[in-house]
């Protein structure tokens, strides 16, 4: 329920920045955010009864947690950047690619998916399939070596969900 | 606002924005250049997400000469949250789909397909 609330009043967050029309005494203006909060309404029920939010692990603490990571795979993005930018403007073709399989621990499925998302904007690889049954990975990467920046940020990201979350 | 201010935001803004066309411009060289369909989605998905990011922090800064431009300014953090999100995502959808349809990776020494 708590989430529920949650999702209702980030969607609402979301319309105000987007429409930016927040004068209650104007006519037209309440009957946008009218219109705004009925639908903001609207797919919280929808994703209710789809039961969308029930899967994602400890979305708080996981918001909570997450801009310090932010901030370390914004560095690793510039970095792996120019990395590959050096790769293309090279004149000489520079790159060994191959698949390198990557075993994780993660329980919920928003860290799993953050964890794919960094691996596919960071250190020169990118992540392929997901075998969610031997709970691995496969990621192709650019280089070999690749596969020594991924440990490192499997432990940042089991950090961001934290100890014992639930499923 | 003080026009020494005002210079040196310009001047913050053109490196952003020339740094941002270059990791742009980096990408569409690196898709034509690499040899196969898995490497050349390297620089498509990651210079192509620092270039938006790029580009995304000039345009928030040069929002800062004016007033009332703070509803522009979250849009265009939401913006970039959205597209650190939804890159990736991509990026994965089409390289699964050419997995799960059994593209071979390209190894060194190969020629170029």
């Amino acid at each position: 329920m708590l989430r529920h609330l949650l999702l209702f009043l980030v969607l609402c967050g979301f319309w105000a920045i987007l429409s930016g029309q927040l004068d209650w005494s104007d006519t037209h203006q309440r009957y946008l955010m009218i219109c705004g909060l009925v639908s903001c309404a609207l797919a919280t029920l929808l994703s209710w009864r789809v039961g969308f939010l029930f899967e994602e692990g400890n979305v708080i603490r996981i918001m909570l947690r997450q801009p310090p990571y932010l901030l370390w795979l914004l560095w690793q993005i510039v970095v792996s950047n120019w990395d590959v930018a050096k790769r293309v403007w090279q004149p000489k073709l520079n790159v060994d690619p191959s698949m390198v399989k990557a075993p994780y621990t993660l329980k919920s499925e928003l860290a799993i998916a953050i964890y794919a998302n960094s691996i596919t904007l960071t250190p020169g690889t990118v992540t392929v399939h997901i075998d969610s049954d031997k709970k691995e990975f496969l990621v192709h990467q650019l280089n070999p070596g690749g596969e020594a920046g991924l440990k490192p940020m499997h432990d940042k990201v089991a950090h961001v969900e934290g100890e014992g979350a639930q499923t | 606002m003080n026009p020494i201010v005002v210079a040196i935001l310009d001047v913050i803004v053109w490196i952003l924005l020339g740094l941002g066309s270059f990791f742009s411009i980096t990408a569409a060289v690196g898709v034509l250049r690499f040899p196969d369909f898995y490497t050349r989605l390297h620089p498509a998905g990651k210079n192509d997400t620092l270039g938006v990011m790029l580009f995304s922090a000039a345009m928030l800064i040069e929002c800062l000469k004016y007033e009332y431009s703070y509803l522009i300014a979250g849009r265009l953090v939401l913006m970039v949250l959205f597209m650190l999100m939804a890159s990736p995502i991509a990026c994965h959808a089409i390289t699964q789909a050419a997995y799960v349809d059994g593209l071979r990776p390209w190894k060194k020494g190969e020629p170029r397909r």
